[in-house]
């Protein structure tokens, strides 16, 4: 198991020139909390300059009484995110973004392209997956031996 | 285990009657994602809303209203699920899950606001409970070696 195989594949991008006001529109429009910023605004695979989430909104702009407007992306973003690669082991992604103390990560492929965002949730739900399948195996061996050893 | 021994009591409160603003200055002051609203800190303090650091971006910003103007009693997500301090921890956790919520309030038995349980409360007891039983697991191997030589 990689990241790429838990990762959420859905990335919604900004790029550093549109303006906060903008951005939480998008927020609101594509039911995310988490834009990554790319160099330019067409689509198309591109490496992440840095990464800004609502709260970045309501903590550097918002309780500042800046003026949303007139600010942009590439004032209130973090730059130089951490990211992991999409073929990162699981406990690697673990590692790093323990490390940090983010929850939330742009995933990355080999040529430094983002192709996803790994979140806690997505491991939280990987890790409840395995302890199901780890109550499942015991609860099965019971069963069968129930049957196989009467 | 009940909800008063694992809640944080450490909670951040706003009257409904206060800015979108106010309460952006209390999440960036206290490091907080979400305040409780109430009807009035001092003489009504039981929970009526929760208004969150993603509200503020959505229904604020993202509505194009004025934070300065917006009150809490406008954005504020209502009706709130609370839970009590008697509660069982079990009993809260299924309410999170059917309401769909990662924080609740935690009231006591005059409906005052004395806490928030969260889903981070919970998993950090979870990740506990579970190294727990990983030790037993290293411990019986231990107590196996010395005992049966």
């Amino acid at each position: 198991m990689n990241v790429g195989s838990i990762c959420t594949r859905r990335v919604i991008t900004a790029h550093p020139r549109l303006d906060v006001q903008t951005a939480a529109e998008l927020m609101r429009q594509e039911h995310v909390g988490f834009l990554v910023v790319v160099p330019e605004e067409s689509p198309g695979p591109q490496p992440p300059l840095g990464v800004m989430t609502d709260r970045d909104i309501t903590i550097a702009v918002v309780a500042k009484r800046a003026d949303p407007a007139a600010l942009r992306v590439g004032d209130v973003m973090s730059v130089q995110p951490v990211l992991v690669g999409e073929g990162d082991a699981i406990d690697v992604a673990l590692r790093t973004m323990r490390r940090a103390g983010i929850r939330r990560v742009p995933v990355v492929n080999g040529r430094g392209e983002v192709v996803g965002v790994l979140s806690l949730d997505d491991l939280l739900d990987f890790i409840a997956r395995e302890m199901e399948s780890l109550s499942g195996a015991i609860r099965n061996g019971r069963q069968i031996e129930g049957v196989t050893r009467t | 285990m009940l909800l008063k021994d694992i809640c944080t009591p450490d909670v951040v409160s706003c009257a409904a009657d206060r800015t979108a603003l106010h309460a952006a200055r209390l999440m960036r002051e206290h490091h907080v994602g979400d305040v409780i609203v109430v009807e009035d800190a001092e003489s009504d303090p039981s929970p009526i809303g929760v208004v969150t650091d993603r509200d503020i971006v959505v229904e604020v910003l993202g509505k194009e209203l004025d934070p300065a103007r917006v009150t809490l009693r406008e954005v504020m997500r209502t009706p709130v699920v609370i839970a009590s301090t008697c509660e069982d921890l079990a009993q809260a956790v299924d309410r999170m899950k059917f309401q769909g919520v990662r924080r609740i309030p935690v009231v006591d038995e005059n409906s005052r606001l004395v806490g928030v349980f969260s889903l981070d409360d919970l998993l950090k007891r979870l990740a506990v409970e579970a190294a727990s039983i990983a030790d037993i697991v290293a411990r019986e191997q231990d107590r196996e070696r010395r005992m049966r030589r």
